[in-house]
């Protein structure tokens, strides 16, 4: 006979719920907004549990980038960050740009996988940590694979990528500072047994827009943060999901009806592929944020997603515009 | 008071060693994701503060922390109440009802609060006497205890939901 406390285990509300062993977007954010406060002070709350994650993230960056006590001088030398894309700018309206793209990504051809996934992706963060440290002299992209099967087994290997130097003095910096981060170094590479990798969503994205809207709120307050954790979502379902060209037309919709929307225009990506940009302006996590969606032009299959601060960098060692972070995706 | 280098890192270090355990806690109890996420910054919030009183073993003083975060809440309370009453008897999102999981919860829900959360600790979060016990603020002696006489309670309770329910299927016949 079963004992009372397997079959308790056996009913654990979470066995099936998001679980990933990485910090996703919204666990950084939150991270990164609770440390821009000093430890032993008490917060003012804001109303509630979203306080904490609502908090300015702007102060803290500067303290891990930086990695100074506090009351330290900001260093001259800014952190290095990869170039802007250079955009060609359409007077397009979002809505009209992003449904014409949908219809076009509707006729494309592309069946979702339905044995096993696998996403590729090239990622760099102004907060990336390498064994610990953050490497500010260089950027260093981070390679990815994941791949992961109906039965939740899987592999995820990450691996720094070739680093980019904005200046000759950012490349001194890194060669005497020992090349941290240097290419082919393993950051992870885990195994997942049988039903051990958590998908943050469990079924298959639907391909009905209204439903693929309500799908992807799930662990994504975008009612309450608005369009830019709608752009979150988006970025955190294509690293874990390829989408059939239909779910790719839905998210096509989905964006062309929400508010706040800008079409940017046409751009190179850092994979030199011509896209077609969207942004939404966002200051939920502290640093007024341009968020940015760079989709293929024929597909409609998402290819880059880019964070650039517009405004203010706070207390962040970087000049205003600059890119904060960016994944572009390799199918 | 300025906060060091190190206190950050030993803080980030503790964030994203257990930020997924605290998750799934307030997940099991709140059964809503958004507002597990929210309970769980602010848990986060107030380790950040405390930093200097988080032992080395964090995870039960994270699962103390998140408790106070739980029961401090007259919001969650109530929002956790509709959400119980809403979601006691669904099971886990794109899962199928394993046998029994809307009988398990009621036998479960039937039990005092206090017997519910050493059961979901020692169940749910894996958690041997001596972390239950720094999890509740006893001593592990009294943590064994508590959790014996409460494996008991929801025997039983399991006992009387499945009775109930072999009764009902009989008296539709």
């Amino acid at each position: 006979m079963t004992d009372e406390m397997t079959t308790l285990r056996a009913v654990d509300p979470t066995l099936s719920a998001t679980a990933p062993t990485e910090l996703d977007d919204r666990a950084q954010r939150d991270l990164l907004a609770i440390i821009s406060t000093p430890s032993g002070h008490k917060l003012k709350r804001r109303g509630g549990w979203g306080a904490a994650a609502g908090l300015a993230v702007a102060m803290v960056i500067a303290a891990v980038i930086l990695g100074l006590p506090d009351g330290a001088p900001a260093p001259r030398a800014y952190a290095a960050t990869p170039p802007l894309l250079a955009v060609i700018s359409t007077s397009s309206e979002p809505a009209l740009v992003l449904n014409d793209l949908a219809a076009r990504a509707q006729r494309a051809n592309g069946t979702a996988s339905t044995v096993d996934q696998v996403i590729r992706t090239q990622s760099w963060s102004l907060f990336t940590r390498v064994d610990g440290k953050t490497v500010n002299s260089a950027v260093i992209p981070v390679e990815s694979e994941l791949r992961w099967g109906a039965d939740r087994s899987g592999t995820l290997k990450r691996v720094t990528g070739q680093p980019y130097f904005p200046n000759p003095d950012n490349e001194h910096a890194w060669l005497e500072d020992g090349r941290p981060a240097r290419p082919g170094t393993m950051l992870t590479s885990e195994t997942y047994a049988l039903g051990d990798f958590k998908p943050m969503w469990n079924a298959a994205p639907p391909t009905d827009p209204r439903d693929l809207a309500e799908y992807l709120a799930i662990g994504h307050p975008i009612e309450r943060i608005g369009t830019a954790e709608l752009f979150v979502a988006i970025g955190d379902l294509a690293r874990e999901r390829d989408l059939s060209a239909v779910q790719r037309a839905a998210v096509l919709r989905i964006l062309a009806k929400a508010p706040d929307m800008n079409a940017l225009g046409t751009v190179i990506d850092r994979l030199g592929r011509p896209g077609i940009a969207v942004a939404t302006d966002s200051d939920y996590s502290g640093l007024m944020t341009r968020y940015i969606l760079v989709f293929d032009p024929n597909t409609g299959a998402l290819n880059a997603e880019e964070a650039w601060l517009t405004t203010s960098a706070g207390r962040l060692n970087v000049p205003v515009p600059s890119v904060i972070s960016y994944t572009a995706w390799k199918h | 008071m300025g906060t060091s280098t190190a206190a950050r890192e030993r803080f980030t270090r503790l964030y994203e060693q257990h930020y997924w355990a605290v998750v799934r806690y307030l997940q099991r109890r709140l059964r809503d994701q958004d507002a597990a996420r929210d309970a769980a910054a602010e848990v986060f919030t107030i380790t950040w503060r405390r930093l200097h009183d988080v032992p080395d073993e964090a995870l039960p003083w994270l699962y103390a922390t998140a408790r106070n975060v739980l029961a401090n809440s007259q919001r969650s309370r109530n929002r956790r109440l509709r959400l119980h009453r809403r979601l006691a008897a669904e099971p886990p999102v794109g899962e199928p009802a394993s046998n029994g999981y809307e009988q398990v919860h009621a036998a479960l829900a039937s039990l005092s609060d206090a017997d519910q959360e050493i059961l979901r600790l020692a169940a749910w979060e894996d958690l041997k006497p001596a972390q239950i016990a720094e999890a509740l603020g006893c001593t592990a002696n009294a943590a064994s205890v508590r959790l014996h006489r409460a494996r008991e309670r929801f025997g039983t309770a399991l006992r009387d939901v499945d009775r109930s329910e072999t009764m009902e299927v009989s008296s539709d016949r």
